[in-house]
């Protein structure tokens, strides 16, 4: 009986066909193969474990031996020139390497390369490694400014100006504020990633920002005041009699504050309350009678 | 040092003498003696590369050119490196 199970060797059944060997074959010496894998000593013995049953099992005659079990492959000659690629480049007089050598005008000079870099890490100033952090802001903030304390993971706390009218994604430096210099040479800088949380109320545009008002039907009609919401307190609006829902009202100043600041603008929505009094109701009737047919006529228009 | 003529390399590598004759031309292998063209060792450690690369993963012509000159490149640099730790 054969020393080694080739079939096993290849995971093959006995009745395998030629077309199987060469498949199961191909698959593990693409796995195994010692150029590589070329630090592996078990692939390559894998390797020549596999090519040894294929070169058998292959060949009808010697696996008609091989099966009645009289070749014992371990006694077989080795060929000539046996070694790997990886193993004649790594001797001291290979000659492709020299060929690669010459055809790449002397290759690269690592024992230069190495000790400029070590004469460099030794003696000259490197600034320090820069940081990024990221910083939530509320939305209020970013449209007044605000100082925020930031907690580093160093444990140190620096105070952050957040100025008005920040946007998301921008960063802010702070010079020499991260990771120490090398040599005497100058601190990293500190990067603070900015991100504004949304409003539900107010909405941004540019330097401005609107928000909705609603107005009771009444107060559009006859005219009155409303009390409209700014990022720092409430203020309050006049509004002219018969103003319509949509209508934008400014008001000055009360958007970004920078130099010159934004404006707010008041967005206004007309209400009208579920219950209405009969009294109203008749009066509306009639005035709808009287003008509103031919209005709402026209407007459809 | 041992030598092996053209004839017996293509038989010993299963190559068809057509693929050793154009690798030959196209500088893929160098012979270490081309009055024969006889090749040693090394060459024939390099030409069963090549021929495994043919035969297991299909690689053509082109692709075997820049394969073995990323591979010299490594080995280029593993001597460097040798040399620079001893």
């Amino acid at each position: 009986m054969a020393a080694k199970d080739f079939y096993k060797i290849l995971n093959l059944k006995k009745s395998a066909s030629k077309e199987e060997i060469k498949k199961s074959y191909r698959t593990l010496a693409r796995k195994f193969h010692p150029d590589l894998n070329p630090n592996g000593k078990t692939a390559e013995e894998k390797f020549k474990e596999v090519s040894e049953a294929y070169e058998t099992l292959i060949d009808d005659e010697k696996r008609k031996i091989y099966d009645a079990g009289g070749f014992d492959p371990s006694q077989r000659p080795s060929p000539g020139g046996t070694s790997y690629y990886h193993q004649t480049q790594s001797q001291d007089d290979s000659r492709y390497r020299d060929i690669f050598r010459e055809a790449f005008g002397g290759g690269i000079n690592f024992e230069d390369l190495f000790s400029q870099q070590e004469r460099g890490r030794q003696s000259r100033p490197l600034k320090g490694e820069d940081q990024l952090f990221r910083l939530e802001v509320p939305f209020k903030d970013s449209i007044l400014g605000s100082e925020q304390t930031v907690v580093l993971p160093t444990g140190e706390k620096i105070a952050v100006t957040i100025p008005a009218g920040v946007k998301s994604g921008q960063k802010l430096k702070l010079t020499g504020r991260g990771g120490p210099g090398f040599n005497k040479g100058p601190n990293g800088d500190l990067f603070i990633e900015i991100l504004v949380k949304d409003s539900t109320q107010f909405k941004r545009l540019g330097n401005d920002i609107e928000v909705e008002v609603p107005v009771l039907f009444s107060v559009a009609l006859l005219g009155g005041s409303v009390r409209v919401p700014t990022p720092d307190g409430q203020v309050e609006l006049t509004l002219p009699a018969g103003v319509s829902s949509g209508t934008k009202m400014r008001v000055k100043g009360k958007g970004v504050r920078k130099s010159p600041p934004g404006d707010l603008y008041a967005a206004l929505k007309i209400t009208v309350p579920k219950k209405i009094p009969t009294d109203l109701k008749k009066a509306v009737e009639d005035w709808h009678k009287t003008y509103g047919e031919k209005l709402g006529e026209e407007a459809s228009k | 040092m041992t030598r092996f003529e053209f004839h017996f390399v293509c038989e010993e590598l299963n190559l068809e003498q057509e693929t050793l004759q154009r690798w030959i031309e196209s500088r893929l292998i160098q012979p270490s003696d081309p009055s024969g063209p006889f090749f040693d060792e090394e060459d024939l450690s390099r030409l069963r590369l090549l021929s495994d690369m043919k035969q297991l993963y299909g690689t053509n012509d082109e692709s075997l050119e820049v394969l073995l000159h990323l591979i010299d490149q490594i080995h280029h640099l593993t001597a460097e490196i040798k040399k620079l730790k001893s």
